[in-house]
């Protein structure tokens, strides 16, 4: 998503929607200061072990101490409204928050990048049919089980559950952004429809323990699990339909993901979940005439 | 019968084909051959639905020609990122039987199934993407430059599964060397600059050739 959206679009996104709902989600979870360090953490280095251009930097920087100023810096960016928010109100924090920069920097050269080696571990239990999520998931197996049973840990604290839903939801537009070729797309009418039915019938099995851990030790929060939920839900249909409204046999992935993203994001302010579900509903439309051009 | 006709195909102002009309009989394998530019790939993805038909009618056994009916091998295929050899020809294959004979293709090709596509040669990839659709049950298959990348004993293998595999079929290929048609191919059509065409049968291939050879010796002296 980062590289279609962009850096500073994503980082302008950022300064916005945490300026809005850092306040509210004190407010509403009156969670501790010290969990921006962890939220931070995990943040960046999901992105680190995600970007493509580490081979192309370590051609750029020939000695580590280079790269892992580049590197820090990057992520100091990255997390500036958060450290930015805690230096007025935690300096303590904003500092440990400025420091785990500099720690995934120096552990950035142990996270490998497995798009590089000739071949994969294959997860038989996802079907070829979901090949999206399937292709995705085999790329760090790892890193998502670790990621998948992170969130079960909502338990202790529901905003474990929220930076978990959140780390989802970003993961959504990726997960989309390719198109397959001409000959892997089995047309049929209701093509869209039935992907999204399939989709989000298999996020509900994965987030399913951690919306009943979350419902059931955080019973006050509903409104906020449903909520995400209903985020999550959205952004796999806005995905799907943006995808194939977009699709052509002669393009490798799609030209719309900018806005894509963007409708992503703007489902983090209160209620910009109805904007999303408005477009997406327009959109089923144009994408289900689209690949009728294509294939009927 | 496989029938093109009055094609019109024009990029704005550009005009690519005008009035093109030809016919690919089932069971024959017809080759196109033109210079760059003429139109022949563009043919191709107007009969296989990717460019909409602006002018023109194209029919099999008198009716219209569905997008479905086509197996269309592109000059550069491409594959969804992170993919083995193997899950291609899976995703590809309708059923059992078109997967099985997929693998069959592939591993007369020596192709590496259970490493990544990300990491193929562009002559790999050229021979996956053959083997996954020169499989499937659909009466046309057009194959776009196959040989492109291609090393000489796949070349060969390639020939002889089109040869000994295409039935009932409609094959139709380009290539820009001409040899590799004539191997094959019971006609030839030659497309020119504003999509005009010329039929060769296999009787009339050398003159083909010499049709060609003409032309570049015109050039040569004008160099």
């Amino acid at each position: 998503m980062l590289q279609s959206v962009g850096w500073v679009l994503l980082s302008v996104f950022l300064i916005i929607s945490v300026g809005i709902s850092f306040p509210l989600l004190n407010n509403i979870l009156e969670a501790s200061h010290w969990w921006s360090f962890p939220g931070c953490l995990i943040i960046i280095i999901v992105l680190d072990v995600y970007r493509k251009d580490k081979l192309f930097l370590r051609t750029i920087f020939r000695d580590h101490k280079t790269l892992l100023v580049y590197l820090a810096v990057e992520y100091t960016l990255v997390t500036m409204p958060i450290w930015l928010y805690q230096l007025f109100n935690n300096l303590e924090t904003a500092f440990i928050v400025l420091m785990s920069c500099w720690l995934v920097a120096w552990l950035s050269r142990y996270f490998t990048n497995r798009e590089h080696t000739s071949t994969k571990k294959t997860l038989k239990f996802i079907p070829l049919s979901l090949f999206e999520l399937k292709f995705f998931i085999e790329r760090n197996p790892i890193s998502w089980s670790l990621f998948w049973l992170t969130g079960v840990t909502s338990m202790i604290h529901i905003g474990i559950y929220i930076f978990w839903m959140f780390i989802l939801l970003m993961s959504i537009p990726e997960l989309f952004r390719y198109y397959e070729s001409r000959d892997m797309l089995h047309w049929k009418n209701g093509f869209v429809f039935d992907k999204i039915r399939k989709y989000t019938t298999v996020f509900f099995l994965i987030t399913l323990v951690h919306t009943l851990t979350a419902f059931f030790f955080h019973t006050d929060m509903y409104l906020v699990v449903l909520y995400l939920n209903l985020c999550l839900f959205s952004a796999i249909i806005l995905n799907i339909v943006m995808k194939y409204a977009g699709y052509s046999p002669l393009f490798h992935a799609g030209a719309v993901s900018n806005i894509n993203g963007i409708l992503t994001i703007i489902m983090l302010f209160p209620g910009g979940v109805i904007i999303t579900i408005g477009y997406s509903m327009w959109k089923y439309f144009e994408a289900e005439k689209n690949l009728k051009t294509f294939y009927a | 019968m496989l029938k093109l006709t009055d094609i019109h195909f024009s990029f704005g102002s550009k005009v690519i084909l005008s009035g093109l009309s030809i016919d690919f009989n089932p069971g024959q394998v017809t080759g196109i051959v033109g210079k760059n530019g003429v139109g022949k790939t563009t043919l191709f993805r107007i009969m296989s639905g990717i460019y909409k038909l602006q002018q023109g009618k194209i029919t099999n056994n008198e009716k219209t020609l569905q997008p479905s009916d086509i197996s269309f091998m592109p000059t550069e295929p491409y594959f969804y990122p992170y993919m083995k050899g193997e899950e291609y020809l899976d995703i590809v294959a309708n059923s059992a039987e078109e997967k099985k004979l997929s693998q069959s293709y592939a591993k007369s090709l020596e192709l590496p199934l259970n490493e990544l596509v990300d990491n193929y040669s562009t002559g790999m990839r050229k021979k996956l993407a053959f083997s996954a659709l020169f499989a499937l049950s659909r009466p046309v298959i057009i194959l776009d430059e196959p040989y492109n990348g291609v090393d000489l004993e796949s070349n060969e293998m390639i020939k002889h599964i089109i040869h000994t595999h295409h039935t009932d079929k409609i094959v139709i290929l380009s290539s820009h060397i001409l040899s590799t048609v004539t191997d094959i191919s019971q006609q030839i059509y030659h497309i020119t600059e504003g999509g005009m065409v010329s039929l060769f049968l296999s009787d009339q291939f050398s003159d083909l050739e010499k049709r060609l050879m003409l032309d570049v010796q015109a050039r040569k002296s004008a160099i």
